[in-house]
């Protein structure tokens, strides 16, 4: 499925210098955080280096990059691929009332005033934030546990450039049994202080726990430096728990590089809604693996592409046990010189047979310029199955404008209101409110 | 009210509609029948502003005011109404949804203040009894899994909300059985005054018996070729359209 083949040509500009970078770095390496005293965790680091080595930065001869450039992140050079200690923590900058619990994270690093702030955050009981740097004893053996074992160092760049290079991060625990109706948001703000910000979160949630999450990504709307995030997710579905995230992606200044990586257990179910409405460039890796039987997977989608922005959609559900679902959609508007990809991978492997997947790819393009790459890719060898793919991409439909002009409505106001017919389906799943209110007005902004 | 002279109009190179004349007053019922491709439904799309026609020569006014340079919205505020054959499902959109804008751009238009939340809701219930609708349905997704009957009910619904000058029904007819038929034509028939006015495009004369017409007119081969009161409809019922085809191939042959 992957090619792991190295790229000659980016290891020759970039390889040495970077070997040696990381070799300084990883054998000096002294950040003071307890997980990385852990020797799981130094031993994961020093392989992701070399992974990262081995492989380089994709190009688009590689056939996941197919459509999507990283020339933005190679002519930063190699010495923005060190790894910088964060002597300095930035001010959070003013964002928005979420009336929700909210962790603000800046370049990817959390705000510690004293220890534990997060334990001031009325999340309900049972679900705990700790960042990494604040670890207990117990913690340091669940992030060495689970780190690492489902965002792939060996086969992603991106991935091992994160593993390699982080230095705090979050632990999102929920206990067994925990529900609460708090959505923890957890806000992205990216300087461009740090020439690759590093934002790594660890999700473990419990046997009948629910785990609510919703981050905003907003990018660096005020800064004059262009930033580069790279934002590295793993969630442990244990069964019969629930996870919810939904993700709004204004990455304004921001080249964006997302991985949201899960495991689910029997019975358990999990939602990602991931938003754009903003930023140049960002890819978003969503990758789904259901060991689990009876489980649910369902990951919803929606992108506005305007300008010369580019946004690149991967999404992968591992359908290994029999008996689970998994729903996609995606949808998509397209207009300037904009370009969007997506691409969806289902795979359903010997032994889950009563898999049901179903995949949806919708696109409206709006202008001559804008372009959508959609490929769905279904890998089935199971034989009791019910799998379903479909995209589509085309223009508004006239006939539902012609409709409501005849019932008064001008053209404007007609394709406004289709427009938001047509988003609202995916940002209906959005579970905080107030990021539904954010998606929403960008889709009422876009066609003015 | 509407006055329709010469009407020749076009999709692609083919015409369709080959010199309409129709004088149509305040307080009438006008049934335009005819047998199938003879121009009824072209004749209904061009008065709405259906911009796949071309209308290559003629004039339409609408109470002196010149219709065919609007734009379908210009008509609508004007006070033309048409009721779709097919009305077209618009997935995520509900009637109320589109309605009070709907509502608001023609009392705009007449000078009147838009409606707030609460007497536009009060005018729904208003008008929802008219066609025996309910509120479930004018929230959900317009036309998606609704009955035939319902979309045509929820048709006039929007007719009544809209209070037109003229209205057009488009074969309203096609796919209701009795009862719908019985329901949407007591909608229409109260919603008549002698201020507006109705044309009743349909391919049977069973609507007839409902919406009982001031005058028939037969539309064939882009003309219409026959006018007379209700009575004609009743000949046409019983004796099919072949001697009105013959007459009409006789003298444009």
């Amino acid at each position: 499925m992957t090619d792991h083949k190295p790229l000659s040509t980016t290891k020759a500009t970039n390889g040495n210098d970077l070997t040696s970078a990381f070799d300084a770095l990883m054998l000096g390496h002294q950040s003071g955080l307890l997980i990385d005293q852990e020797p799981i965790i130094k031993d994961l680091k020093q392989q992701a280096v070399a992974h990262f080595v081995a492989q380089g930065l994709p190009t688009i001869k590689h056939e996941e990059w197919k459509y999507t450039s990283t020339k933005a992140f190679t002519a930063l050079g190699a010495e923005a691929f060190v790894p910088t200690p964060n002597s300095v923590v930035p001010q959070a900058q003013a964002i928005a009332d979420y009336a929700a619990p909210t962790i603000v994270l800046v370049d990817g690093q959390p705000i510690l005033n004293g220890a534990d702030p997060y334990s001031k955050l009325d999340l309900g009981k049972g679900i705990r934030v700790t960042a990494f740097s604040q670890t207990d004893a117990a913690q340091v053996e669940l992030v060495a546990k689970y780190l690492g074992t489902l965002a792939p160092a060996e086969s992603d760049p991106f991935v091992a450039l994160n593993t390699a290079s982080f230095q705090d991060g979050l632990l999102i625990e929920a206990s067994k049994n925990a529900v609460s109706d708090a959505v923890l948001h957890i806000v992205h703000q990216y300087t461009g202080a740090a020439k690759l910000a590093y934002t790594r979160i660890l999700l473990v949630v419990d046997q009948h726990a629910e785990l609510k999450l919703a981050h905003h990504i907003v990018g660096n709307p005020d800064g004059e430096n262009a930033a580069f995030g790279v934002l590295i997710t793993e969630a442990i579905v244990a069964p019969d728990a629930i996870l919810k995230v939904d993700i709004v992606e204004e990455a304004i200044n921001t080249h964006l590089v997302t991985g949201w990586y899960a495991t689910q257990g029997d019975k358990s179910v999990t939602t990602h809604s991931t938003i754009y409405l903003d930023g140049p460039w960002v890819r978003n890796n969503l990758n789904l693996a259901i060991p689990g039987q009876y489980a649910e997977g369902n990951m919803y989608g929606l992108y506005l592409g305007s300008d010369r922005n580019l946004i690149d959609n991967h999404t992968l559900v591992d359908h290994i046990a029999p008996n689970s679902n998994s729903n996609e959609l995606y949808k998509g508007v397209a207009k300037d010189r904009s370009t969007a990809i997506f691409n969806g991978k289902i795979f359903v492997k010997q032994a889950a047979q009563k898999t049901n997947a179903f995949q949806s790819n919708r696109n409206l393009i709006l202008s001559d310029d804008a372009t959508v790459n959609t490929k769905p890719q279904l890998e089935i060898f199971a034989d009791d199955v019910k799998c379903s793919h479909g995209a589509t991409t085309g223009a508004l439909d006239e006939e539902p404008i012609f409709y409501l002009r005849a019932r008064g409505l001008d053209e404007d106001q007609a394709r406004s209101l289709l427009l938001q017919a047509f988003a609202d389906e995916v940002n209906d799943y959005l579970i905080s409110d107030s990021l539904r209110a954010i998606a929403s007005a960008a889709v009422e902004r876009f066609l003015h | 009210m509407l006055s329709i002279q010469n009407l020749n109009a076009s999709i692609g190179d083919k015409q369709i509609l080959k010199g309409i004349n129709l004088q149509v007053n305040a307080g009438e019922v006008h049934a335009i029948m005819g047998p199938n491709g003879s121009g009824k439904s072209t004749l209904a799309s061009v008065l709405a502003g259906r911009e796949d026609y071309t209308v290559t020569d003629g004039t339409v006014t609408l109470g002196g005011v010149d219709l065919l340079e609007m734009a379908p919205e210009e008509r609508a505020r004007e006070g033309v109404f048409l009721a779709f054959q097919y009305p077209v499902e618009i997935p995520g959109v509900s009637t109320t949804n589109f309605l009070k804008s709907a509502v608001n751009e023609v009392r705009k238009h007449r000078g009147l203040p838009a409606l707030d939340a609460v007497s536009f809701l009060k005018m729904m219930k208003e008008k929802m009894k008219l066609v025996e609708i309910d509120q479930a349905l004018l929230s959900r997704s317009l036309n998606e899994g609704f009955s035939g009957g319902e979309k045509k009910r929820n048709e006039i619904f929007q007719m009544a909300m809209l209070e037109p000058k003229l209205a057009i029904l488009d074969e309203t007819d096609s796919g209701l059985d009795i009862d719908a038929l019985r329901i949407v034509s007591h909608g229409v028939n109260s919603l008549r005054n002698p201020n507006n006015a109705v044309i009743v495009v349909t391919h049977y004369q069973r609507l007839l018996d409902y919406i009982v017409p001031d005058f028939v007119h037969v539309l064939y081969n882009g003309r219409i070729v026959k006018s007379g009161t209700k009575e004609l409809a009743l000949e046409l019922e019983e004796k099919g359209y072949d001697w009105v085809k013959a007459e009409a191939d006789a003298l444009y042959a």
